[in-house]
């Protein structure tokens, strides 16, 4: 399982998002995409492992609003014993409008994986869960 | 038509009722979802006074063809019946089956294809290998054949008479099956190829048809084997001969009863020395076992083990395993804890496995029982992590190049105290796996995680504090199942069936019960079920028997329903008793009138005030302008000193008093009842812990109010401090009322308060 914790941010106006999951699954599945293992949180790290993340998350996280898909930034990575959290930031995110996100990370490689996503809507948290066969949910 | 409508609305009307009055209260005992008590458990939770079990003992010979792959074997099975009913045929698991090209494992497994495909996925949907028993006989013991009926990962067979109450039975069955290549379809068992110097290496289990339970909750198990929910199985005896490579090494459920004939005079003196050694003992080197893996031997040994009174037999073999052992203490008794791996798994396996399982034994010994069996192993096994009694597969290889990373060392030492703990739950503490997964997984979870911080208090533990359960309780429910649920229907396994249970005994541990009670509890459960089959609700009652504590709500909330716990510090009211002397409480008065807050006129026509009638005309003025309400009279220190003097000492001594009294309004926002913990934070900067327990909840409401007094002030309240309830919003735990950050915004804070990349560089330089 994974959390996807997303929060708006009157202030800068963007939806901020923190993304945790188990960091060898995250690591499986970028050396399966680039035969390269990228030793996340280590000292080996590969210099070019963010950059691969983005990719992987540009491929398999989505935002879109009425004016389409809207750009998701990824700001950094951090790893914290078993967990990777992903933080990304989407600007111009209005935060009354409709909204599709699409969240299919890891579902290409792990049958059984799920992505839990909380947002925080002002007072209200609106919760799902998405799997292989439910990959977007419109709120 | 009307009529009708008017008959079907008043019907309807009534179920609302009838529900509504229904007892919901989180406190209500578990009356209904457990089993009544009878004559084979008991009410406390331990075995009755007519309680039985099967037992099935078993002499194997079997012969592993490393040409092949394939298993083939001859065993006698002797069934006893200990029950008080009389069998008229009797069940055999063939969990080999579960590979077999018709298997229900594979025709109920979800598949779909999406944008992209992993090849192992699509390796796995499309795998056509020819799995599953190939039964050559089933015989009674005076070679004639038994009628038997297969039924998919089961078999039963027809007796000519029942089997009475008392008796035995034996019959013989022979089989072989081809063993499945684990990194390309899976598996607990199977095998592992290495291409470069074609050798292989075996972990062998499910591997003989074996008895299931009769019992008096499930008759016969019926339940087929899909592949998650594991193995439930009688206790008995095994005699059982390998025969493999000569030049293999086996690791075996049991005691080896032919040392002579399988180890080398070295080896068995190395051995000999690990049983009082410090330090584990190499018994096959790295050097000797790189030697060997490099030739094929044409030869043949059997190796002879017996083991004693354990539910199931596996073992592994291979020309690559190098072997260390080291004697563990249990009074006079020495356990050999040992570990068998290929040079693919050093370093990392010669610094740490032996040492993980001579811990994991003693550890687990602390809170359950001393380890009754006389071997525990450890095998190195790519990517996994499977128990059997005795012996054990799990994962962890470094790097080619000799180095590996923190994870994986701490992987290896969590996988070896998982796997070698189960030997306590479900091998001796013998619950049905294929029921309920929790009863194994979830206990031996909680004493993996109290073995972990024994090895290191600061272990990065994967499971067991409660604040490491939170993200998978809070927010949406519809992917998560109550861990009673059957292993078969559990979404999300890990948190499910491991992590959750274990967090709930922690939780118990540390903040229900505390660790005196607790401790002595789930040992007693321990001890009492040694060696016999207990169901989830001998678990509950004896917890709560053994502990003279009622948990039936906790085990309502946490066991039986998806609630989390969400506990609100809604409103704080601060106090202080007047003391009616005027002298102060007018003076208070008047400090709370100042303090107020003015409204906006009032402070802009304050600049007009000599302009007023009042100020230009002084006639105007008369004795209620001067009039100073908080000025004290002696009418009010008469009547003081008149109430004053009709108060007994005790009273004056409360109203002298200056205690400040605060009032607490919580609010039960999640639906799982808890303790309310606080923690008062005073002016002067000391702090003071209060525990409230979970039964302020009892009568069903959703609100509570609460009083503390203090002769400080309290500058500030902290809800569940230390993070023991696993209470999934903290931003409403605080008074003053705090905002808890996002983890994106501690992020930014942390990188805006440290350098940046390109200061970092600078200094490099």
């Amino acid at each position: 399982m994974s959390i996807t914790d997303m929060e708006y941010n009157p202030t800068t106006k963007s939806l901020q998002i923190s993304m945790k999951l188990f960091v060898d699954d995250l690591e499986l599945v970028l050396e399966r995409e680039r035969e390269i293992k990228c030793f996340l949180g280590t000292e080996k790290e590969h210099p070019k492992s963010n950059e691969f993340i983005t990719a992987y998350v540009g491929t398999h996280f989505f935002v879109e609003q009425s004016k389409g898909s809207l750009p998701v930034t990824f700001i950094a990575k951090e790893v914290d014993k078993d967990y990777a959290w992903i933080y990304l930031e989407v600007k111009n995110f209005k935060v009354k409008d409709q909204t599709l996100l699409t969240n299919s990370m890891l579902f290409d490689y792990f049958n059984e994986q799920t992505n839990k996503v909380n947002y925080t809507k002002e007072e209200e948290v609106i919760s799902f869960t998405l799997f292989k066969e439910n990959i977007s949910k419109e709120f | 038509m009307k009529k009708i409508l008017t008959v079907a609305l008043c019907a309807l009307g009534l179920i609302a009722n009838a529900q509504e009055s229904t007892n919901k209260n989180p406190f209500r005992q578990l009356k209904q979802e457990l089993p009544t008590p009878n004559s084979y458990r008991t009410a406390a939770g331990f075995p009755g006074h007519e309680y039985y079990q099967q037992k099935a003992d078993y002499v194997m010979n079997i012969e592993l063809d490393d040409n092949k792959q394939i298993l083939s074997g001859e065993e006698t099975i002797t069934y006893h019946n200990m029950s008080p009913d009389a069998l008229p045929y009797l069940w055999v698991q063939l969990d080999q089956n579960m590979r077999a090209k018709d298997s229900d494992t594979k025709k109920i497994a979800q598949s779909s294809i999406g944008e992209s495909m992993s090849f192992d996925n699509l390796k796995r949907m499309m795998n056509d290998f020819d799995g599953g028993f190939k039964l050559d006989f089933v015989k009674g013991i005076d070679d004639k054949d038994l009628n038997y009926t297969v039924n998919k990962t089961m078999m039963r067979i027809d007796l000519d008479e029942p089997l009475k109450s008392g008796e035995s039975f034996s019959f013989k069955i022979k089989w072989w099956y081809n063993i499945n290549d684990r990194m390309q379809i899976g598996g607990r068992s199977g095998y592992e190829y290495f291409e470069d110097e074609d050798n292989y290496l075996y972990t062998i289990a499910q591997f003989f048809p074996r008895m299931a339970v009769y019992n008096d909750v499930e008759g016969w198990q019926n339940k087929q084997f899909l592949g998650r929910g594991e193995f439930t199985l009688p206790f008995g005896d095994y005699k059982v001969s390998i025969t493999v490579p000569e030049d293999h090494t086996i690791a075996s459920t049991g005691v080896l009863q032919n040392p002579d004939k399988v180890l080398t005079s070295k080896q068995i003196e190395r051995l000999e020395q690990a049983k009082t050694a410090e330090q584990p003992v190499l018994i096959t080197t790295q050097a000797e076992a790189e030697k060997i893996e490099k030739k094929k031997a044409t030869g043949k040994k059997t190796w002879v083990y017996h083991a004693e009174n354990v539910r199931d037999f596996g073992f592994a073999s291979s020309r690559k395993f190098m072997w260390d052992a080291i004697g563990v203490q249990f009074g006079e008794r020495t356990v050999m804890a040992m570990s068998y791996y290929p040079k693919e798994g050093n370093p990392v396996w010669e610094d740490y496995s032996t040492k993980a399982v001579a811990h994991t034994l003693r550890s687990y010994s602390n809170t359950t029982f001393d380890y009754p069996y006389p071997v525990a192993i450890s095998v190195n096994s790519k990517s996994i992590g499977m128990e059997y009694p005795m012996i054990c597969f799990n994962y962890g290889r470094p790097e080619k190049d000799g180095t590996y990373t923190a994870r994986l060392k701490y992987g290896v030492i969590s996988v070896i105290i998982h796997e070698v703990g189960h030997n306590f739950f479900p091998m001796i503490v013998n619950s049905d796996e294929r029921q309920w997964t929790w009863m194994d997984e979830g206990l031996n979870t909680f004493c993996q995680y109290l073995a972990e911080m024994e090895w290191d208090v600061n272990y990065p533990s994967r499971r067991g504090p409660a604040y490491k359960i939170v993200d998978y309780m809070k927010g949406d429910k519809s992917n998560i199942t109550p861990i009673m649920t059957n292993s078969e229907s559990i979404f999300q396994f890990g948190n499910n069936a491991y992590g959750k249970p274990a967090t709930a005994l922690n939780v118990l541990r540390e903040t229900i019960m505390g660790r005196e009670l607790f401790d002595y509890a789930f040992k007693q459960y321990a001890q009492t079920w040694k060696f016999k089959h207990p169901t989830p609700a001998d678990f509950f009652r004896i917890m709560e028997d053994a502990s003279g504590t009622d948990l039936d709500w906790f085990w309502r909330g946490w066991f039986f329903s998806t609630d989390h716990c969400d506990i609100a510090l809604n409103d704080v009211k601060w106090m202080q008793i007047s003391d009616k002397n005027p002298e102060n409480q007018k003076a208070f008065d008047k400090k709370m009138e100042d303090n107020s807050e003015d409204f906006i006129g009032d402070v802009r026509n304050k600049g007009n005030a000599k302009n007023t009638v009042v100020e230009l005309d002084p006639s105007t003025k008369d004795f209620y302008n001067t009039f100073d309400k908080y000025n004290v009279t002696n009418l009010d220190k008469s009547d003081y000193k008149k109430y004053i003097d009709k108060l007994s000492s005790e009273e004056k001594k409360m109203l002298l008093n200056r205690n400040n009294f605060y009032e607490l309004n919580f609010e039960l926002v999640g639906g799982l009842v808890m303790p309310i913990i606080l923690e008062f934070t005073f002016t002067d900067g000391s702090s003071q812990k209060e525990y409230i327990p979970a039964e302020i909840w009892k009568m069903g409401n959703q609100t509570a109010r609460k009083v503390f007094w203090f002769e400080k002030e309290v500058k500030s309240i902290n809800l569940d401090p230390n993070l023991e309830t696993a209470d999934v919003d903290r931003s409403n735990n605080y008074w003053p009322a705090k905002v808890v950050p996002s983890r994106f915004e501690l992020y930014q804070q942390k990188t805006r308060e440290s350098e940046n990349e390109m200061q970092k560089a600078k200094r490099s330089k």
